[in-house]
């Protein structure tokens, strides 16, 4: 009953708030009585929010910007040959481009939880991943934990086949379980990372997943986790020192 | 009863017009002082630096082909850092994000909107405007940077967890980010798929931020600092991938 009222009310409550301002826009006007009072109020908000930076736009005063010629180190000519300034831009290109290089490189987007594989700077490969849920884990007052996918450039520093996972304690605070000693038998898990793990530094992996239906979404820990043809892709192009790009 | 006497009557009215006088005054005044503003700007920003290099012309060509040059330079420099880099090109009205200057992630921009004061710098002010790259000395948005989730162990893990997750980036909220340079040009990302009542309300609030700065200094008798504008339209999930992946003082490199 309650839960109906309740509902009744949050569809209602829109209608009633414009309702309610458009009584108080009647009273207002009718109890100041004088419609130039508002019109006043209006045309004052209308010189403060438009009228006045429109103002400062087109009173741009240029002309009393510094002069080009009057400047130091200004060469006051006709025009420099376009063919030059055109070699320098292609020069700088040229550089610009030389950062991308030939190799093959990942890139993950963790807002929407994309990746896009390049190799000779084209895509290669592009699909959904799972990266870290910005779920910061507390354990009472000293302990916490942020699942967070770290940003930057990474290099790929391992390359395993069949990797075991071993727990860290917060996998078991999340579980409400006791944290094990450190190389306790119950830490080792078996087949939960897939076929294959790449790592990138920090105990952080791009690896598989049991949970296939969550690929796409901000669920884990830190790891990245594609399906496993995508994760195969990866990691028969990526090398050791390959460049993960992470934003 | 006491009787008004004619005398009151003129105190009334002649205190009335004052106030309205007084007004009025303070409002001319806050116009004068806010058309000076940009002249200020232009005047003062970059005073006694001057780039190695400028070319006088009034072919266009020479012209784009410079803004260009300076461009790729600023892009040369994003690549220094560590962190990533956002590039924006009116030009090609193109955003991305770079880092170490491997273009991450690309996104065109649906619409621009920048005045008068912008469109029609010349040269040298080009060029200590947007020579180099710039970091933002004031952010906001309307939505999480970094939207941390708190779970308390064991209260908030002992139960299953629910099947059902959404995405942040799946949210159909509008998403607007504000970010000051610290070349004093203000660049607005605005959510193109919110309804145009949403846009307007942040335009709005935009506005009053800006009078309530102006007027701060107004009544301190300075003139107020004028912040050129970029108005840029995206699709709001542009717009949180792109706030999201620059750090707090990232750096940002812009042509027009």
């Amino acid at each position: 009953m309650i839960r109906e009222i309740r509902n009744i009310i949050y569809r209602c409550r829109s209608r009633i708030s414009v309702v309610l301002a458009s009584n108080l826009l009647q009273r207002v006007i009718f109890r100041a009585g004088k419609p130039r009072v508002i019109i006043l109020s209006a045309g004052a908000l209308a010189l403060f929010l438009y009228a006045v930076p429109f103002m400062q736009e087109y009173a741009a005063i240029i002309p009393s910007s510094p002069q080009v010629s009057s400047l130091p180190g200004a060469i006051n000519q006709e025009a420099k040959q376009n063919s030059a300034l055109a070699e320098e831009v292609a020069l700088l290109k040229r550089r610009l481009d030389s950062f991308t290089g030939n190799s093959p490189y990942l890139v993950i987007n963790t807002s929407e939880n994309t990746f896009r594989l390049y190799n000779r700077r084209s895509i290669s490969r592009e699909g959904i991943c799972s990266t870290g849920s910005y779920v910061l884990l507390r354990k009472g007052e000293n302990e916490k934990w942020l699942f967070e996918t770290p940003r930057g450039l990474f290099k790929v520093q391992s390359k395993t086949r069949f990797p075991v996972w071993k727990k860290p304690d917060w996998a078991f605070v999340e579980e409400g379980l006791a944290v094990p000693p450190a190389d306790d038998d119950s830490r080792f898990e078996y087949g939960v990372l897939g076929e294959y793990a790449l790592g990138i530094g920090n105990g952080y992996l791009i690896h598989g997943t049991l949970y296939q239906r969550f690929l796409g979404l901000p669920v884990t820990h830190g790891c990245i986790r594609m399906n496993d043809d995508d994760l195969e892709t990866v990691f028969l192009t990526m090398n050791i020192g390959s460049r993960v790009y992470i934003y | 009863m006491s009787e008004i006497s004619h005398g009151d009557i003129g105190k009334g009215r002649r205190l009335r017009i004052i106030v309205r006088g007084a007004l009025v005054l303070m409002t001319l005044y806050y116009i004068v002082l806010a058309i000076i503003a940009p002249a200020k700007k232009l005047r003062t920003f970059g005073e006694g630096v001057y780039p190695d290099e400028m070319i006088v012309t009034e072919d266009s060509v020479v012209s784009a082909l410079q803004r260009e040059k300076l461009f790729l330079k600023s892009r040369i420099e994003l690549a220094g850092f560590d962190s990533t880099g956002l590039s924006i090109d009116l030009i090609s009205r193109t955003i991305g994000l770079e880092l170490k200057g491997v273009m991450l992630h690309s996104a065109n921009i649906e619409r621009t909107r920048y005045g008068q004061f912008l469109n029609s710098v010349n040269e040298v002010n080009y060029s200590r405007f947007f020579s180099g790259t710039f970091t933002p000395v004031k952010q906001h948005a309307n939505f999480k940077k970094v939207p941390i989730r708190i779970v308390d162990a064991p209260r908030d893990t002992s139960g299953l967890l629910p099947d059902i997750i959404t995405a942040d980036t799946s949210s159909l909220k509008p998403s607007n980010v504000y970010l000051e340079l610290d070349n004093g040009i203000v660049v607005r990302l605005i959510d193109n798929d919110a309804r145009f009542f949403k846009r307007f309300a942040w335009d709005i609030s935009g506005r009053v931020v800006m009078i309530a700065s102006n007027l701060y200094h107004v009544i301190r008798f300075n003139i107020p600092d004028y912040n050129p504008v970029i108005k840029l339209y995206l699709p709001g999930r542009e717009i949180r991938t792109i706030y999201r992946a620059i750090p707090v003082s990232g750096r940002i490199a812009i042509r027009i």
